[in-house]
This record gives structure tokens, sequence and C-alpha cells, in this order.
């Protein structure tokens, strides 16, 4: 019996230790954000001419473990360090920005540029502050006529210091600046003109010389041209705010939010008669915390009386905060780790709306505030996979607010339109799109019809859903947006 | 002696307990690997096909707990939610299946380019898009010491024109594999037996999809299409 109690208490003591095990045994993966990890573009005035198009195919990682890129060794065993997002997307990104200031330019081409990743490893030496990094990729130049191989070249990059993010990023510059040094692909034009490749005629050249997001002219921005001749009726008490940001100060910028913006506002004056004076257009560097507040809180409160229309337009970045789920905007100078500081909350947002004494608010965020990515972005080491923001409750009765995604969906970009998904057919819209009977007036119910299924069809091809949201009072469903 | 034995219960329980909470999942190392097709290059179909496959994939996680659990009848949970950012980067199910198909359709097809995005229209002849919607788990449980769970993976795969019209799409769901979850102290064996069954899976869904697209009379038919049209 005695014998019986001692193997009990051996039995516990053997559970306990395999608890304890389990406790220490896994540690936490060490996650890095890819999107640190990716060199800063040069700016050139010199935006140098098309060599030849390429066809740019999703990098292969073709490393034997493609999760973990290496381990940290320290006292509880070895952490496995994995990167928050696929590693092969921020060797995709450098050798598009490389090869773009060469003049291999994305576009319909006989050569396809293929890449495969050799290696990414960083890590630290056992009991060791040391930390080395090491990037390797294989690129390959194909030509679909010939089945050929045109080109390859293998690069590698290295990095060193005490810290891993760092050390990564310290290696893909490296690596970038191998390729950036390196001009040997140039000397496969002969090969594409000699194989029967075509290069672009002059527009087509032209759009592929300026592939640049800053430099890309969007579709709407074309039929804008149209639009120089038309004079506007223009209504003196109308103010709007725009607001569009494409680069940020220490984030990932936000793709044609800028221009969003900028064509939102010719819109705004020319279609929808606001006097260019009562236009205020914050764009980039320009829309930090405290000129949003500046133009949010004072500028409007200044102005605006009962028969007022104020128009909002934000494109940039938005946040959740994991912790209270409050959302914000985040300016220019913005950070996601410390959002009560640094953005501005949409629940003050709509309190400072709520307290103007306009007719009619009419707000509309192309941007979203889950946190999951798209136009969302989130506090570094916070990890709720979508987070499902509220809609703040105390937005007033004459206030209609479009949103370009549901609260626990991602905003995107329409690539081939040049635009936010959500603000091309808000623009559409307002340009004559959403009025489908052609009686000449579009109203707010008219807008959010055309735009909602356009949206969510297009979203779904990016294999994305993406529904735009409207809050508006029933009264305020039948307003007229334009009236021809 | 009793009191001790008490003691020992409860300091185990409580050690246990906080061993489960705060248990960290490690990468999953899924490698899925490309089945030979066994077409002759010649035979191939005259496309040039994009394969779309965006990453993440937004796969969602349906879990069935065993029934018997506060629960009569076994109804599926959607757990994706309960899954942390990092934990879904962790499980490479796009990388894998990305590589997968590529390697697959480069046999089916003329030319096949692999890409995140949909390409512009009229850029290729075809688009392929591929996607894992959910992973399938239903959870068993007779006992402690005899629990399991059966995986499977619910797929989508449309083939879309140079225009963007559909021509072809099919669904399905992965035959379910069995994982054993009887009781462990470490999250080791879920891990590699989780990954084991994906990789298995993407493995065969891609000579699945390979073979079924090879033989689809409505490829073949755009095919001959195309190439009448360009002569």
């Amino acid at each position: 019996m005695k014998s019986s109690k001692r193997t009990h208490v051996l039995i516990f003591f053997i559970a306990i230790l395999f608890s304890v095990t389990g406790c220490v045994s896994i540690p936490e993966p060490y996650i890095l954000k890819t999107d640190m990890l990716i060199p800063a573009q040069r700016q050139s005035d010199y935006q140098k001419e098309l060599e030849f198009p390429v066809i740019f195919e999703r990098f292969i990682d073709e490393r034997s473990d493609r999760v973990a890129i290496g381990y940290r060794l320290g006292m509880g065993g070895p952490t496995p360090i994995a990167p928050d997002k696929d590693i092969a997307e921020v060797f995709e990104i450098i050798v598009k920005k490389v090869m773009d200031q060469k003049g291999v330019r994305s576009g319909p081409s006989i050569f396809i540029l293929k890449g495969s990743i050799q290696g990414a490893t960083v890590g630290n030496m056992p009991l060791s502050n040391s930390i080395k990094g090491q990037v390797a990729l294989e690129l390959n130049l194909m030509n679909t006529k010939t089945r050929a191989k045109v080109w390859s070249r293998s690069y590698t990059g290295q990095g060193m210091g005490t810290d891993f993010q760092s050390v990564l990023a310290m290696a893909f510059q490296d690596i970038s600046a191998s390729i950036e040094k390196d001009d040997s692909i140039l000397a496969s034009k002969q090969v594409y003109l000699a194989s029967g490749g075509k290069l672009p005629q002059t527009s087509d050249s032209a759009s592929l010389q300026t592939s640049s997001i800053q430099a890309k002219k969007s579709l709407i921005e074309k039929e804008l041209e149209d639009l120089a001749d038309v004079k506007p009726v223009i209504n003196k008490n109308q103010y709007a705010v725009v607001i569009g940001i494409e680069k940020y100060r220490d984030i990932k910028g936000v793709e044609y939010a800028a221009a969003d913006a900028n064509i939102v506002k010719l819109y705004l004056n020319k279609l929808m008669g606001f006097s260019e004076e009562n236009i205020v257009l914050l764009t980039n560097e320009r829309a930090t915390k405290s000129d949003i507040e500046k133009y949010l809180d004072r500028w409007l409160k200044n102005r605006v009386n009962e028969k007022s229309t104020v128009f909002i337009y934000y494109a940039g970045h938005g946040a959740p905060n994991p912790k209270t789920g409050n959302a914000y905007i985040v300016p220019f100078d913005g950070d996601p780790n410390y959002l009560e500081s640094t953005a501005y909350s949409l629940n003050k947002f709509y309190t400072s709306l709520g307290e103007l004494s306009a007719k009619q608010i009419i707000v509309a965020l192309d941007s979203c505030f889950s946190g999951a990515g798209g136009r969302s972005v989130i506090a570094k080491g916070a990890r709720p996979l979508v987070m499902a923001v509220d809609t703040p409750a105390d937005i007033k009765k004459n206030t209609i607010v479009f949103t370009a995604a549901a609260g626990d969906q991602i905003s995107t970009f329409y690539e081939s339109g040049g635009h936010g998904l959500f603000t091309y057919y808000f623009l559409k819209g307002i340009r004559g799109d959403a009025d489908a009977e052609k009686k000449g007036v579009i109203t707010i119910e008219d807008l959010y019809q055309y735009i909602r299924p356009n949206v969510e069809r297009e979203a779904r091809l990016q294999n994305n859903e993406q529904t735009p949201q409207l809050i508006a009072a029933e009264g305020l469903l039948k307003l007229r947006l334009i009236s021809r | 002696m009793k009191r001790y034995g008490f003691m020992f219960l409860c300091l185990f329980l409580i050690i246990s307990l906080s061993a489960c909470f705060t248990y960290q999942v490690k990468p999953f190392p899924i490698n899925a690997k490309t089945e030979n097709l066994n077409i002759e290059p010649s035979s191939k179909l005259p496309l040039k096909v994009a394969v779309v496959v965006p990453d993440p994939l937004g796969t969602r996680l349906m879990y069935t707990p065993p029934k018997g659990h506060g629960r009569p009848d076994q109804k599926p949970m959607d757990q994706t939610d309960q899954m942390h950012g990092d934990q879904v980067a962790i499980v490479p199910l796009a990388r894998e299946l990305a590589k997968v198909s590529i390697e697959t359709f480069s046999q089916v097809f003329d030319q096949a380019v692999l890409l995140r995005q949909m390409p512009a229209p009229g850029e290729f002849d075809s688009t392929i898009q591929l996607k894992i919607s959910n992973i399938i788990t239903i959870a068993y449980m007779e006992s402690p010491f005899n629990a399991w769970q059966e995986v499977s993976l619910d797929w989508k795969l449309s083939v879309l024109d140079n225009q963007g019209m559909e021509i072809l799409n099919k669904k399905g769901l992965t035959a379910a594999k069995r994982l054993n979850t009887k009781g462990s102290f470490s999250m080791d064996p879920f891990i590699n037996g989780m990954s084991a069954i994906i990789s298995e899976q993407l493995t065969g869904l891609g000579k699945e999809w390979g073979s079924m697209l090879y033989s689809s009379e409505e490829l073949r038919n755009y095919a001959k299409q195309k190439k009448s049209l360009q002569k």
C-alpha cells in the first residue's frame, strides 16, 4: 500500500515536470515585419526611358524551410523567427523597384522575369548578441517564344548587427544595391527585339515609362481632361476638407491616396459646385495630425452655418486600437504603436462634425480600420487577424457616411484604374454612371446602389471581400448630390 | 499523506492548465510536393495562362467540436478569428499552394505564369484563380486517450477567359484525413500531424487540378477557338 502511494507521488512529480516543460519548451515565434524590410526608394527626378517590358512572375521560394527564416538562440531553447507575410514578396518589391529604375518595367511582353529565393536567414550565435543575416536570389529572364533562358544572375546580400529586424533589412538593402549595380539585364534588349518583341506605341510606352505610382495617370484623370471647359455653378456655402496620404513619414504608404484626393478636389469643384477657396486639400506631408485637427476642428467651425453643406474625404491608413477597439485616422506623422497621441480618433472626428451647425455633412472614407492590411495598419506586436471596428454611435442625423469597406474588411486599390477601389467607383458614380435612368439627378441612394455592387465585383476579382457601407438617416437617402 | 496527495493534485492541475494557456504555436512545416502528370510537352494545352494565388489566401478555419462537450449536436464553428495574425503568417498555405500549382500547371499549359493579382484583360489567354476557402476539422473523442480530428480542405477553382468571363468553375472537398489528437503535453505532434495532412492534401490537389484542367472539354474548346482566331 505504501509503495502504491509512493508511485502516485512519483507520477505526480513526473506530470509536473512534463507540464513545466510544456511551459518553456515552445517559445513564441519571433515575427518580423516584412514591410520594414523594404529599402526606401531613392527619389530621382530622372525617369529612365523604357528599355523593354517584362512580365514579373511571382517569385518562388526554393528554401527547404519556407516558414522560419532562422532561430533565436536563448536560454529557453531556439525560438523560430518567421516573417509576418510571404518573404518572397519583399524580394519582388525590391526587384520591381530596381528594374523600374533601369527601364525594365511590367507590361505585356515575350519576356518573363522569374525569381527564385535561394536563401533568407537571420540568427544569432549561441550566447552572443551578434546577429547575422543573409539573403540570396536568382533571377532568370525567359523568352516565351523560344523558351530559352535569355539572362540569369544570382545575387546575395548580407547584414550584421544586434537586432533581427534591422539585420535582415540591411541584408535586403545590400542585395538591392547589388542588383542596382548590375546592368547586364539591359543587354537582353537586343534579344527582345530580335525575337519579335515589340516596344509599346508612344501612348502605351508613355504609361509604362511613368509606371511609378506618383506618375501614373489614372483613367478618371484622363476623363477629367474633358471637364476642363466645364463652368461649374458655384455655391459659396459649401465647404470641403479633402485628405489623401500616399506617403507616410514612418510607415508604408497607401497607393493612389494623394492622387485620389487631388481628383476628388477637382470633382468637387467642377461637378458639385464647391468653390476652390472653400476646399482644403491636405496631401502627404501637409496632412500631419495638427493640420487635420486645425481644419476639421477649427477651420470648418469658423465658416459653417446652418445652410452649409460640408464634404469630408479621407484616403489613407486607418488603424484600430487593439485594446479598446476604437478606430483612428492615421495622419502623415502617425504611428500605429501610439495611436492615442499620434492619430486622429474616429470618435473625435464624428463628435467634431456633430458640433457643426451644417445642413448636411457628407463623409467619404476610403480607408479601413480592421488592421488586416489594405488601407489599414496595426501596432507592432498586435495580433488580431481581423478587428471588427464598431461604427461610432454619435453620428448626427445630418451626416451621411460612405465607407470603403465593412468594419472587418480591408479596402483595396484598383490597379488598372489607378485609384482606391472605392474612390474609383465613387468618382465614376458622381461623373454620371450612378444616374442609371439618365434623369440628370444623382441622389445619395443612387450613388450607393452604384458603388456597392461594382466594388464588390471588382474586389472579388482580386480575391477580396469589400462591401462599401452607407450610414445615413432615411430622410437623407434622396438628397440630391448632383443635379444637372 | 492524503493532504500532500491533494496538494500535489492541485499543483498538478494549476501547472497543467497554465501550460495549456501559455502554449504558443510554432511554424507549420507544410511542404507540398508536385506530382508528375506525365504529359508530353508537345501535347500541352496551347494556352498562355496566368495562375493567380493571393497571399494570404483568406482561408477560414472551421472546427466542429466533439459530441457531448456541452453541445448535443456537432455544429461547425468558425475559429479563424481565434487564430491571431502571426499564426496565419506561420501557416504558409498560400506559399505552398502557389508553388505546387505553378509547377503542376506548367506541365498542363504551354505557358503558365504565377501572379499575386489579376492580370490586365487581354494579357493572358486565360486566368486561373485558386482558393482554399476553408480548412475543415471535425473532432471526435471517445475518451481522453482516444481522440482524433478529421481534416479536409474546401477548395474553389475558376478559369476565366482573356476578358475575365468565367469559362470553368469547380468546387470540391478533399478526402478527410485522420489526425490523432489524444492527450499530449506538447503541441509538436499536432503541428507536425496537421502539416503532414495539409501537405499531402495540397500535393493531391495539385494533381487533381492538373488532370482536371488537362481533360476539361471547356478548356480544349476554348484553346481551339483561340487557335482558329489566331489563324
